[in-house]
């Protein structure tokens, strides 16, 4: 199941307010956008709406209105309100069925399947319905819907992602990752989990971007010293690159190229686990050479075409910009407070007619070619 | 100093109009600087000298040879540059780029139609032109080189792979000349990959009076180029 559509607000009607509407989404998305144009930010309110309905996060929110379509085998949506921390408006959808119809006060109605009939309900109203009413047997219809906000995984690619982060060796007790922490030391579970599988996948994926390394391995980091600890007691992430005699750390790896080791760990790990998810990549390519993070971006979209995943990045790097196709792309222009997006599905025409200019996709951006196109330029 | 600068899509192109100029003025009175498409540390476009045939030693004629990266960027990198290039006293900017694989013969005229679009017109000319479908066309097209590749190719043996003459059909109609040249050389074991060392190899051993003196007749495209080169070479 992957997100196709998605409708956002927040504090309507006051000077705060912030929009995006109509913003659908495929399976492989870029999101392009001027600085402050709201890509992280429809990032975070995907992510935190999974968080929200996964229970990882559920501290609801001052104010956003969400209305959320489904794609699968079956026609899903799901309706959020949420004013002064509470919901005010909760529905879900399937099949042109509501399932589920809740209003002010934690009061509504739920379909519950083996009675056949809607029951009446009230939950507290700093909860979801959809997370505090979860029940395979009543409500399966649920399960999908936390399925997909359990599995969606966020990752800021400009941030260290768990560069500065090591464990203390405890043989014993094995390794506890939060998958959702994009810092989190995946490696670890994935050698426990995979073995060798899983460190040849890391290295041919890093070669295939331009990192020649031959090694990766998980192992004490030997100048390291922690008071109070053994030398060698902490662990991290050791490589070695073919054409250099010398192993290097995660501590002392390039930030770009300890950026690229720790995507590629996270998503193979995903990918090895074969739970379809919804990938989020913040400023995918950031800090990485015109040819790595090419390859990078092309070698992530093949592994979410080859999957289940839905893979939705954004950038404002024009490297980034050219090296992905247009038919991935979706635009966002603010005016205000009011985000609209231009994308294959609502601009098809001017997409399409743009590559006769003969200019970059950057253009395209920078031109603002995909407002107007050719008729008003 | 008389300044060109040329704005191309990739290696081969850079490589095959470095070795026209040099064979058409003899090497001699002229500089030739290649220079690639990279990322700066800062996230910006700019360009890197790969290689150049000689020091300034006051020669006559100056040309750059910018490889873009790919066709969609030749004509942004010519926009974001031509400001400059007038400013250092450049007389012209041309930019070549392939048809494929982006477009289809059909999509052709519109394609050419639309290469002024947005091309600043307030600084020194420039004009962009078409390799259909390939660069690789040209090459295709001078049938002596075969045999240079390896002695067993012969013309015979091209004709019989492609069902196709391409010392006399018009090689533009080809989809895929560069396919069309790697079939060929497979003939005799070898290939033609787009490495420098065996786009190098081609363009070596072309025969740039046949190209310059016939196949330019019979290839409209190619016969810009050098029209091109012929005007600011006088």
């Amino acid at each position: 199941m992957y997100l196709k559509y998605l409708d956002y607000s927040e504090f309507d009607g006051t000077p705060d307010e912030w929009s995006i509407e109509g913003f659908t989404l495929k399976k492989i998305n870029l999101i392009v956008g001027k600085n402050a144009s709201g890509k992280t930010r429809a990032l975070n309110i995907i992510a935190n709406l999974g968080n929200l309905i996964s229970g990882y996060k559920p501290q609801l929110y001052s104010s956003g209105n969400h209305l959320l379509k489904f794609n699968n085998d079956t026609r899903l949506e799901y309706l959020l309100k949420l004013k002064d921390n509470k919901v005010i408006e909760e529905k879900l959808i399937k099949d042109n069925k509501t399932l589920l119809d809740r209003g002010m006060n934690g009061i509504g109605k739920i379909f519950a399947v083996k009675i056949n009939d809607f029951i009446d309900f009230q939950t507290p109203d700093n909860v979801l319905a959809c997370s505090a009413r979860r029940d395979s047997v009543q409500h399966p219809y649920f399960e999908e819907l936390f399925q997909w906000g359990d599995l969606i995984r966020h990752y800021h690619f400009g941030s260290q992602l768990g560069k500065d982060h090591l464990i203390i060796s405890t043989p014993d007790k094995p390794a506890k990752v939060d998958l959702k922490d994009e810092n989190s030391i995946v490696f670890k579970i994935g050698l426990e989990s995979f073995g060798e599988e899983f460190t040849e996948l890391i290295i041919d994926d890093m070669r295939h971007i331009g990192y020649d390394i031959e090694i990766a391995v998980y192992a004490p980091l030997p100048s390291i010293k922690v008071q109070g600890l053994p030398a060698g007691e902490v662990i991290g992430i050791i490589v070695k690159e073919s054409s250099v005699n010398k192993h290097i750390s995660q501590l002392d790896m390039s930030q770009g190229m300890f950026r690229a080791l720790a995507l590629l760990i996270h998503i193979n790990y995903n990918l090895l686990t074969k739970t379809p998810n919804c990938l989020l990549i913040d400023d995918i390519g950031e800090g990485l050479d015109f040819e790595r993070s090419t390859a990078l971006i092309k070698l992530l979209i093949d592994k979410a075409k080859e999957s289940a995943v839905q893979l939705i990045m954004t950038t404002n790097d024009r490297f980034t910009m050219n090296s992905v196709p247009l038919e991935y792309w979706s635009v966002i222009h603010r005016v205000g407070g009011k985000c609209r997006v231009f994308n294959y599905d609502n601009s098809r025409k001017i997409f399409d007619e743009f590559v006769y200019t003969g200019l970059s996709n950057f253009d395209f951006f920078a031109t603002e070619f995909y407002e107007k196109g050719f008729d008003e330029k | 100093m008389k300044k060109l600068a040329i704005f191309v899509e990739g290696l081969t192109e850079q490589l095959f109009i470095s070795k026209l100029f040099i064979e058409l003025t003899g090497g001699k009175n002229i500089k030739i600087e290649c220079q690639k498409a990279r990322k700066t540390p800062r996230g910006n476009r700019s360009f890197q000298v790969i290689d150049a045939t000689s020091t300034d030693t006051g020669q006559k004629y100056y040309v750059l040879i910018r490889d873009c990266g790919g066709e969609s960027t030749v004509k942004s990198d010519i926009v974001d540059s031509c400001a400059d290039l007038t400013r250092s006293n450049y007389e012209k900017i041309l930019g070549l780029r392939d048809v494929s694989p982006s477009f289809t013969h059909a999509d052709i005229p519109k394609l050419e139609r639309l290469l002024t679009y947005m091309v600043p017109t307030r600084f020194i000319p420039i004009r962009i032109l078409l390799a259909v479908m390939e660069c690789e066309a040209w090459f295709l097209a001078e049938t002596t080189h075969y045999e240079k590749i390896d002695s067993s190719i012969t013309l015979d043996k091209v004709r019989d792979l492609l069902s196709f003459d391409p010392s006399c059909n018009n090689v533009e109609a080809r989809m895929h000349p560069a396919d069309d040249l790697n079939r060929i050389y497979h003939l005799a074991g070898k290939a033609y990959i787009k490495d420098r060392k065996r786009i190098s190899r081609t363009v070596e051993v072309l025969d740039y009076g046949l190209i310059y003196l016939d196949l330019r007749n019979r290839i409209p495209r190619l016969d810009e180029l050098i029209r091109e080169i012929d005007v600011f070479l006088q």
